[in-house]
C-alpha cells in the first residue's frame, strides 16, 4: 500500500483538500495564525518574558505602559506584559491539556458504549447523561477544592467534567460506522476486524472528533479563567487571565491598562479559537464537496 | 456442468423481542460452475438473507439455525470465523447494492480495490497495485491510471459501481453474489453494469448469484431463477422453461406488476396487500392470503416444492401437469 502512496503527485489527498477547503475561511486562517504565534510565544515565555511574573517593583506600581514596561504595571508594580504571557501559557496548557484529558476518557467509553451496545452501552450511556446535566462549573469548584489548585489539577478537573459531549459524539459514531455500508463491504471481502477498526472507522471519525477539540479549547480556557476569576484557579502569585481582569476591575477607572490588555488578548484567543474550529468543521466533511 | 455451490434446506432465524423472524425457513438450491441464478422476490421475502448467511454476514441477532452450504466440498456453514473469512473475497465476493455508500469515503478506489488482493496474501503490494490498475481499464473507467488515486466522491455512481465491481473481482473468485447490484443506479448505467457483469463472467468462467426484485431483470440476465416469497422458494426453474411458463400465482404476479411497452394500458395489475409478517406467518401457503386463485387446501397444507417438469419446480397446490388449474 506504501508504493501507491508515494505517487500522489497529481491528486488531491484527503488533507490537502481539506486544507484548500479551510483557506477559504480568511477568519479562520486569521485565527490560525494568531493561534500558532501564541503557541509559539508560550513555548518561550521564560525566555520572551522581559521581567518574571512574581517579581515586584515597588517605585513603579501602577505605572502606565511605557518603553520599560510595555503593557504598564499593576498594583504591586509588576510587569503586565510579562504575567500576560504567563497567564496565556497557564490558559492554553489547560486548553490543550484538557482536551487531551477529554479525548481520552470520551474515546474510551464512547467507544465501549458504541462497539459492545447492549446493557454496557445503556449503563455508560447513563452515567454519560448525569456528567451531560449536572452542572460542569459547580463541578469544577468541587473538584479543584478537592484535589488543590495546582494547574495540572484543574487542567483534570476541566478534562473529567467535560468529556460527556465527546463520548456522546464517538459512540453515536462507532454505532453508525460499525455497521456502516462500507464497512459491511470491507467484512464482506474478507478483511480482519483490527484492520476494519484502524483503517476505516477510527480514521472517518477523526474530522468530527478534531472539530469539538478545536471547539474544546477554548471551552477549557474559559473555565479556567472563570475558576480563577473566582479565586479557585491557579494559586497566585501564578497569573491567570480571569484573576488579573478579576483584580483589574478594581482600578478600571483610574488604570484601564490593568483591565483592557488581558481582556483584550483573553477574548482575541477565544475567538481565534472558535474561528479556527468553524473553518475545521466546514473543512473536514469529506461530504462538502463534490 | 460441475456443481459449485449445494446449499440444502438452510434455515436463518433473527431473534427478535416481538418473537422469532423466519427470514429464511428451509431453502435449497444448486449452482454449477459458470451459472448465474437469478434470486427474486419482494423486499423482505429472504433473499439477501439467504446468501449472506452462506457467508457469516448476518447480524448479531439472527442466527443460522440448520442446514448445510456446500462450496467446492467444503460445508460453509461448518467453518470457523476464521476459515470464512478466508473464503470471503476470495472465493465468493460480494458486490453491494448502494454504490454510493459501499466504499470507504477517505480511502482512495485504488488502495480500496488493492485490499482484498493485499488481505488474502495473494499478491504483494507493488503486483497488488498493478492488478488494481488492471481491473480498473477491464471494468472501464477512463483514465484508470490517474483515476486510481481519487477518492469515491469523485465518482459518480455507475463509476463507483464499477469500481465496487473491480473489488469484487480482484481475486478472481469463483462466486460472485450480486447484491441487487443495480437498483441504485439509473436505468442507462443499469444496462451497462449488467453489460460488464455478463461481460467479466464470459471472461473469468464465474458464477454469479444476482439477487433482484426486477423479476424482467433477473429473466434477462440468468441461466436459472429463484422465486421468493416469505422465506421459502416458490419457484426454481430454468429461465427458459420460466420464461415460456410461470407457474406459481405469485411468478405470475410479479410479472404482471411490471410494465410491458407492448401490452396495451391496464395491463398492470399489481398484487393486492402486502407481504406477511415472518413472526406468525400464514397457515398453510404463505401467500394464500393474497392469491386470486386461493382455494381451500391452500389454507391448510402448505404446499411442497414439486417438479412440474425437467428442471422447473414449483411449490403450488394447484399447478397440476404442468398448468396452473385454477
Amino acid at each position: 500500500m506504501e508504493v501507491a502512496l508515494k505517487q500522489q503527485k497529481r491528486r488531491a489527498s484527503y488533507w490537502s483538500a481539506a486544507w484548500g477547503r479551510f483557506k477559504k475561511n480568511k477568519m479562520a486562517v486569521v485565527g490560525l495564525i494568531y493561534i500558532i504565534i501564541i503557541i509559539i510565544v508560550s513555548i518561550f515565555t521564560p525566555w520572551i518574558a522581559p521581567y518574571p511574573y512574581d517579581e515586584p517593583h515597588y517605585a513603579h506600581t501602577f505605572e502606565k505602559p511605557s518603553a520599560k514596561f510595555w503593557w504598564g504595571t499593576d498594583d504591586l508594580g509588576r510587569c503586565m506584559f510579562s504575567r500576560n504571557l504567563y497567564a496565556m501559557r497557564n490558559a492554553l496548557l489547560i486548553g490543550f491539556g484538557s482536551q487531551i484529558v477529554v479525548l481520552i476518557i470520551g474515546v474510551i467509553i464512547g467507544s465501549i458504549a458504541g462497539f459492545r451496545g447492549g446493557r454496557v452501552d445503556t449503563i455508560l450511556m447513563r452515567i454519560t447523561d448525569i456528567m451531560y446535566a449536572f452542572p460542569t462549573f459547580l463541578f469544577n469548584v468541587i473538584l479543584v477544592t478537592v484535589m488543590g489548585r495546582g494547574l495540572f489539577t484543574i487542567l483534570v478537573a476541566v478534562g473529567v467534567t467535560g468529556w460527556a459531549g465527546m463520548a456522546r459524539l464517538v459512540r453515536g459514531m462507532v454505532m453508525y460506522l460499525k455497521h456502516a455500508d462500507f464497512v459491511e463491504a470491507a467484512r464482506a471481502l474478507g478483511s480482519k476486524e483490527g484492520y476494519i477498526i484502524r483503517k476505516y472507522i477510527l480514521p472517518n471519525m477523526l474530522g468530527p472528533i478534531i472539530v469539538s477539540l478545536a471547539f474544546g479549547i477554548p471551552n477549557g480556557i474559559w473555565i479556567e479563567s472563570g475558576l480563577a476569576l473566582i479565586g479557585m484557579g491557579v494559586r497566585p502569585p501564578m497569573p491567570s487571565w480571569g484573576n488579573m481582569i478579576g483584580a483589574g476591575i478594581g482600578y478600571i477607572m483610574a488604570f484601564p491598562h490593568m483591565v483592557i490588555f488581558p481582556v483584550l488578548t483573553f477574548a482575541l484567543t477565544l475567538l481565534a479559537f472558535t474561528y479556527v474550529g468553524d473553518g475545521l468543521r466546514d473543512a473536514l466533511n469529506p461530504r462538502s464537496e463534490v | 456442468m460441475a456443481e459449485l455451490l449445494k446449499v440444502n434446506n438452510l434455515r436463518t432465524y433473527f431473534y427478535r423481542n416481538e418473537g422469532v423472524v423466519k427470514a429464511v425457513d428451509g431453502i435449497s438450491y444448486k449452482l454449477d460452475y459458470g451459472e448465474t441464478l437469478g434470486i427474486v422476490g419482494e423486499s423482505g421475502s429472504g433473499k439477501t438473507v439467504s446468501v449472506l448467511s452462506l457467508l457469516g454476514l448476518i447480524r448479531r441477532n439472527g442466527r443460522v439455525e440448520g442446514g448445510e452450504a456446500i462450496f467446492d466440498g467444503k460445508d460453509l456453514l461448518k467453518l470457523s470465523k476464521e476459515e470464512l473469512r478466508e473464503i470471503r473475497g476470495k472465493d465468493i465476493s460480494i458486490i453491494f447494492q448502494d454504490p454510493m455508500t459501499s466504499l470507504n469515503p477517505i480511502m482512495r478506489i485504488g488502495i480500496q480495490i488493492m485490499e482484498p488482493l493485499i488481505w488474502h496474501r495473494l499478491l504483494s503490494d507493488k503486483d497488488a497495485r498493478d492488478r488494481a490498475i488492471e481491473l480498473l481499464r477491464v471494468v472501464g473507467i477512463p483514465e484508470y491510471k490517474t483515476r486510481f488515486l481519487d477518492y469515491p466522491f469523485q465518482f459518480s455512481g455507475g463509476m463507483r459501481q464499477r469500481v465496487m465491481i473491480a473489488m469484487a473481482l480482484a481475486c478472481n473468485p469463483k462466486l460472485v453474489i450480486a447484491d441487487e447490484p443495480t437498483t441504485a443506479l439509473d436505468v442507462t448505467i443499469r444496462a451497462q453494469i449488467l453489460n460488464l457483469m455478463h461481460e467479466m463472467k464470459e471472461k473469468l468462467n464465474m458464477s454469479i448469484i444476482f439477487i433482484t426484485h426486477d423479476i424482467t431483470l433477473a429473466m434477462n440476465f440468468c441461466d436459472t431463477i429463484i422465486v421468493m416469497y416469505a422465506g421459502k422458494i416458490v419457484e426454481y426453474s430454468s429461465i427458459e422453461k420460466f420464461i415460456k411458463n410461470p407457474l406459481h400465482p405469485y411468478s405470475q404476479g410479479l410479472l404482471n406488476s411490471t410494465l410491458d411497452i407492448e401490452k396495451k394500458e391496464g395491463s398492470l395489475r399489481p398484487i393486492p396487500g402486502n407481504p406477511p409478517n415472518l413472526i406468525n406467518p400464514p397457515e398453510g401457503c404463505r401467500f394464500h392470503p393474497r392469491c386470486s386463485y386461493v382455494q381451500e387446501i391452500c389454507k391448510e397444507k402448505e404446499p411442497e416444492l414439486r417438479e412440474i417438469e425437467e428442471k422447473h419446480k414449483v411449490a403450488c397446490h394447484l399447478v397440476k401437469g404442468g398448468n396452473l388449474n385454477a
